[in-house]
């Protein structure tokens, strides 16, 4: 029996046994995809490390793809399937690059890993979103509207295009489009404490 | 905000946006149609929307990849696979991540199993992307498997450096433990702790300063201290890779300008450089002196020697500054202790500690000082426990080196005389030398060796110093275990010359041989020289088993033995005290089988009486030395109060040493390792001045085949080895025409059953396992071969193998297959509690009880050549066996009253038939060697005829140690031992 070796021994064949796995996000689904989406997360720290842009070469469809590959036959698999798997797909990325910044956050906070003065290094680069926070501030705009929320997870943890995401969420492209930028608007402003003198966004609701 | 509220939001935002930029002011008015918080609300998001630029515009991961690049950097590994998540359960090569285990100078360390060896390993990975430079990634491979071969037990064994996807990593010893910077305390370790890791790092540092490799970056997060107090150095010489040394960081960054922090750059631990270090010179070993100088110095004080807010101000202290003296901050601290600080932090390297095996000395100095109470110990910390020294220094000795080497270092001299220990080789036999025994005065050596040759070991005599040695004796035995009397005129020695094994004395340059006592191992001279103690009983079994060994005493001129008579229910290897008032020797007080609650070394008065237990063993095994059975004392230095004894750790046994009183048997809380290294170095022999001698063995196991008539048992050609190499080898088993064997061997990495043609000596394995597959027994023909495998859950089955198909499992819970039936349809197998023999059908796996009994455990059948009688060994008790056939016609089982005794036998061995049915060879002691016997069947009344008769001597250069034999038409095949060893020196 084929297996996947580097995450654990999961079997291949059983489509709807993986694709409902997958669906209900259990911990198997997580432990095949986490490998695959940290390989590539330091094969990416590594060219940042080398200070060279990874630039848009490697979409995390394309990732996402290679994970479902090592499982399933994917030629085989019906647009629907693959689409529903996106989705899983997307949901699970989110849940594992926060989790990951979250450990990191917590190593930083809580000073387990102690960095004397002279130990500290100096490296540039721009700075990303802070995922957990992005998280949290996803969690709030589920409560208010689930569609957008979906959209951020399946374009940015999903790395989705637009047409992708019309496509599993069922919606025209306009709608993802609209959904995408209200959504950055108002989870930046979340971010970055913007002025909001009108609602209190997070209390309110 | 509701949903609802959000979805006005929304509305109006989308609405907005949908507009031209100039237009949208107007609009969104107009839109709120007055409502002001709607209109506030969409204002700030679109504020956001036009500041947002690329937010959420890269795909998340690499926003979380560029996270993990910034923080990989603060940890200083830039290229190491980081997230625990994301390597725990990966396999690098063969290990199998378990864990991360923390952040090292290097990187991140992993914790991983290797399954080959069952064992945990440390995996690091080296960045890679750091050493673009081919050259000098290949002088860094070249330094770190020169760090690899020190073989040093405070030195991380490294296992393997190899390649694995696009990265390089190292496999080292995996050591439970913390770093030293976890465990240095605001106010500085205890004085003994501080000393006891010094001398350990200074006893690395010696030995990889002599092999010439330089460490570069000792600091805090380098130093493992294990569970037991025993220190590990880890990455000798890898800080040229890292560039963590300031020579690479100070080359490419002026010092006299802050160091301009390039993106990715990490700057490294400075606090711990020498100045040479920082001024970018040449560096050799004394930077390492001054580097552990300035660990000790906070080891002692708790505080860093040179600090500063930032790198250049360290750096410039590390130049400029004298550090305040560890005595000043630490009031009552020993002011030697003081003065080897000071010197270990000269910024001259020429007014350092020129080598780091002085600076051990002198760290020894002080603790020993300390422990005599010479030297004052400054206050301890109120409220702290105060642990006895005892256990620091019993812990100190305690690290064990298993890894495989070449070189050995003399590790801790017995005597604290600051002076070097010199080690030489006094025999350069190609064969075997062994049993060294110094004569008092350390001028004389006496030893066994079998000179290169097959045959005996002989006595031989040297002058230590030089020169040819003299052949004692030349009688085709076994001469061993020599001792000198005080004066050095005489030699006491076992032989089992004569057929008659026991104790004999012979004059020290040669003459006549005289018979002191029957039946005795290992004399040892009283030191007066009246007396001889010895013991008798079974050699190497020291499982408790009362009754099976007792120390005895002669006059050393002859006359009655007496046996020592103590409350020791068994005793063995006794030694003098050097006062001569006492005999130390291992024993136990239990009456009941396998109870070795009371094992120990004790201490009796040659007269006997009431036994005085030492508390060793317990003290050896608290200390972490892993003993199997307790060592044997060899020797009571009268210089040092110590007792040497050899001890397995691993795959290599070396010398010890344990200080104990002769007059009380106290422990005086000396416990050290004398010798490192690989191999197996035993037999150990003191002489005044505190000089050793010792033995130094290698041990291999071949296949042999000896041309055999075995109806008329007499040999037909020449004992020859058809295996060669180290591996382990046993239980060789012919097929009937004698062209054919199949035996078990290591050879390819596990223990596997193995087939050789011995005509064209092609070998194939017969089925390739990762479990442990022994005792191969092939059918007579040689299609079927039957083996024994041991099981994950350890459990013990036999599987038969033939051609063309997987082995198959023919029997669960029995222990091992002996002999096929002549029509290859049956086999005799053992098993059960206690052993008996079953008669096993191959095809439905049906087995029928053949021999059992209610008490006796019976094993190894073996069927007669007409099919009619099976040979079998009764092991009656745990150390007495004797071989018996019965008949196969008989009811099964076969009733006891049916059994025929032929001889006693070894209660691991058993009997094989000739093919003419009327002898039965089986390998015995009976005359001291260990030899193959034959013993003649009546052919009527199937009883022995005549006395057992040699057949060969298999107690040469090459010997047998029960690891199997078989027959086959016109041949014995039979596993033998080779040991190959010389003897050492060590002295001033």
């Amino acid at each position: 029996m084929p297996r996947v070796t580097q995450s654990g021994a999961a079997a291949a064949g059983d489509i709807s046994g993986i694709l409902r796995a997958w669906s209900d996000g259990d911990q198997s689904a997580l432990d095949r995809l986490t490998p695959i989406v940290y390989d590539e997360l330091h094969r990416l720290a590594r060219r940042y490390m080398r200070h060279e842009r990874p630039g848009h070469s490697l979409q995390t469809s394309a990732l996402v793809n290679e994970a479902y590959l090592r499982l399933v036959d994917y030629e085989r698999m019906e647009w629907q399937n693959r689409a529903h798997f996106f989705a899983v797909s997307a949901q699970l990325m989110r849940r594992i690059l926060v989790d990951h910044a979250r450990r990191h956050n917590l190593k930083r906070g809580g000073g387990v890993e102690h960095v004397a003065l002279e130990e500290a290094a100096v490296v540039g680069g721009e700075q990303g979103p802070d995922l957990v926070a992005l998280d949290d501030a996803m969690n709030a705009l589920a409560r208010i509207d689930p569609r957008k929320v979906q959209v951020v997870e399946m374009r940015f943890f999903g790395g989705l295009s637009v047409e992708e995401t019309a496509e599993v969420l069922k919606v025209s492209t306009i709608t993802v489009k609209r959904d995408w930028r209200a959504a950055r608007a108002w989870l930046y402003r979340e971010l970055t404490g913007g002025t909001i003198d009108g609602f209190q966004t997070m209390e309110a609701s | 905000m509701d949903s609802k509220r959000w979805k006005q939001v929304d509305d109006v935002l989308q609405a907005v946006l949908d507009r031209a930029p100039e237009e949208r002011d107007a609009f969104l008015r107009h839109a709120c149609a007055g409502d002001e918080a709607l209109e506030r609300e969409v204002r700030s998001l679109l504020t956001s929307e036009e500041q947002a630029g690329g937010f959420l515009q890269d795909p998340a991961i690499e926003a979380a990849a560029r996270d993990l690049a910034r923080r990989q950097g603060a940890d200083g590994s830039d290229d190491a696979p980081e997230h625990a998540d994301s390597m725990v359960g990966r396999t690098i090569s063969h290990y199998r991540i378990v864990e991360k285990l923390g952040v090292g100078g290097m990187g991140i360390v992993w914790k991983a199993r290797d399954p080959r060896l069952d064992r945990f390993v440390a995996l690091k990975f080296l960045p890679a992307a750091k050493v673009s430079d081919p050259e000098r990634q290949r002088r860094f491979v070249q330094e770190a498997r020169a760090a690899s071969a020190l073989n040093h037990p405070n030195i991380i064994t490294i296992h393997e450096i190899d390649h694995f996807d696009g990265v390089d990593f190292i496999a080292m010893e995996f050591v439970p433990g913390k770093a030293l910077d976890r465990l240095i305390p605001r106010k500085g370790l205890r004085l003994n702790e501080a000393l006891d890791y010094a001398i350990q790092m200074a006893d690395a540092l010696a030995a990889a300063h002599a092999a010439g490799i330089v460490h570069r970056d000792l600091k805090p997060g380098n130093v493992m201290v294990g569970q037991n107090g025993c220190v590990k150095v880890l990455d000798f010489g890898l800080a040229k890779l890292t560039g963590q040394g300031a020579a690479e960081f100070v080359r490419t960054e002026t010092i006299a300008e802050a160091p301009k922090t390039e993106e990715g750059m990490i700057v490294g631990t400075v606090s711990y450089m020498s100045p040479e270090q920082a001024e970018g010179k040449k560096v050799d070993a004394r930077t390492d002196i001054f580097s552990f100088g300035a660990l000790l110095y906070e080891m002692i004080t708790g505080r860093r020697v040179f600090t500063g807010g930032s790198v250049v101000s360290i750096l410039s202290a590390i130049l400029r500054d004298e550090p305040k003296p560890a005595a000043e901050m630490m009031h009552g601290l020993p002011r030697e202790l003081g003065r080897i600080v000071t010197r270990c932090l000269q910024k001259d390297p020429n007014r350092r500690y020129q080598h780091a095996g002085d600076l051990k000395i002198d760290l020894q100095q002080v603790k020993e000082e300390l422990a005599a109470g010479g030297a004052v110990i400054r206050e301890e910390m109120p409220g702290r426990p105060s642990v006895g020294r005892w256990w620091w220094l019993a812990a100190a000795a305690a690290c064990v080196a298993v890894s495989v080497g070449v070189a050995w270092w003399v590790h801790n001299p017995p005597a604290a005389a600051p002076s070097y220990w010199k080690l030489t080789r006094i025999t350069a036999d190609a064969g075997l030398a062994t049993s060294p025994a110094l004569s008092p005065d350390g001028k004389l050596l006496a030893y066994s060796s079998d000179g290169g040759r097959d045959g005996g070991l002989d006595l031989y005599i040297k002058q230590a110093a030089g020169g040819q040695p003299i052949r004692l004796t030349s009688d085709g035995a076994d001469n061993r275990q020599p001792d000198f009397s005080p004066d050095g005129s005489r030699i006491v020695f076992q032989s089992n010359r004569d057929g008659v094994p026991g104790i004999y004395g012979i004059p020290a340059f040669g003459g006549e041989v005289r018979l002191l006592a029957r039946d005795g191992l290992r004399p040892r001279f009283s030191p007066d020289g009246s007396k001889v103690a010895y013991w008798a009983g079974s050699e190497g079994q020291v499982q408790a088993t009362p009754g099976n060994a007792a120390v005895w005493v002669v006059p050393a001129g002859g006359g009655q033995p007496q046996r020592v008579r103590s409350s020791l229910t068994a005793a063995r290897a006794p030694i003098w005290s050097p006062d001569g008032k006492r005999l130390l020797m291992v024993g136990y007080t239990s009456a009941r089988l396998y109870d070795s609650s009371s094992l120990d070394w004790w201490l009796v008065t040659p007269d006997g009486g009431v036994a005085v237990k030492t508390g060793v063993y317990d003290a050896l095994i608290r200390a972490g030395l892993p003993v199997n059975s307790l060592p044997l004392p060899c020797c009571w230095s009268m210089d040092t109060n110590t007792v040497l004894f050899p001890a397995r750790a691993g795959d290599a046994m070396n010398m010890w040493e344990i200080g104990l009183s002769p007059r009380t048997g106290k422990m005086n809380g000396v416990l050290r390792r004398v010798t490192v290294g690989a191999g197996t170095q035993g037999g150990v022999s003191c002489a005044s001045g505190g000089a050793l001698a010792f033995s130094d063995q290698e041990s291999r196991s071949n296949v042999w085949s000896l041309p055999f008539d075995l109806n008329r048992g007499t040999p037909t050609g020449v004992l020859e080895r058809i295996t060669q190499g180290p591996a382990d080898r046993g239980f060789p088993s012919l097929t009937k025409n004698g062209r054919s064997i199949a035996f078990y061997s290591n050879q390819s990495g596990h223990m596997n059953i193995w087939r050789r043609d011995l005509a064209t000596g092609n070998e194939s394995v017969v089925a390739s396992s990762s479990l442990v597959q022994r005792y191969p027994v092939i059918s007579p023909s040689g299609a079927r071969i039957a083996f024994a495998v041991t099981e994950e859950d350890d459990t013990r089955t036999v599987y038969v193998a033939a051609p063309g198909a997987e082995p198959e499992r023919v029997c669960e819970g029995c222990t091992r297959a002996t002999d096929w039936s002549a029509d290859e349809k049956a086999l005799l197998i053992y098993g059960g509690s206690p052993f008996q023999v079953d008669l096993l059908d191959v095809a439905t796996h049906r087995q029928t009880p053949l021999l059992k009994h209610p008490t006796y455990r019976l094993l190894y059948g073996h069927f007669s050549p007409d099919g009619r009688w099976v040979s079998f060994t009764i092991r009656t008790s745990l150390n007495r066996a004797r071989l018996a056939i019965a008949p196969l016609d008989a009811p099964r089982p076969i009733p006891e009253s049916a059994w025929i005794t032929i001889a006693d036998a070894w209660i691991e061995d058993w009997a094989i038939w000739s093919p003419d049915g009327r002898t039965l060879y089986f390998p015995s002691a009976r005359d001291g060697h260990r030899c193959l016997w034959g013993q003649r069947i009546d052919p009527v009344s199937h009883r022995p005829a005549g006395e057992p008769f040699a057949v060969w001597h298999f107690h040469g250069r090459a010997f047998y140690h029960q690891d199997g034999w078989s027959t086959g038409a016109g041949r014995i095949a039979i596993v033998l031992r080779e040991d190959t060893g010389n003897i050492w020196m060590m002295s001033r």
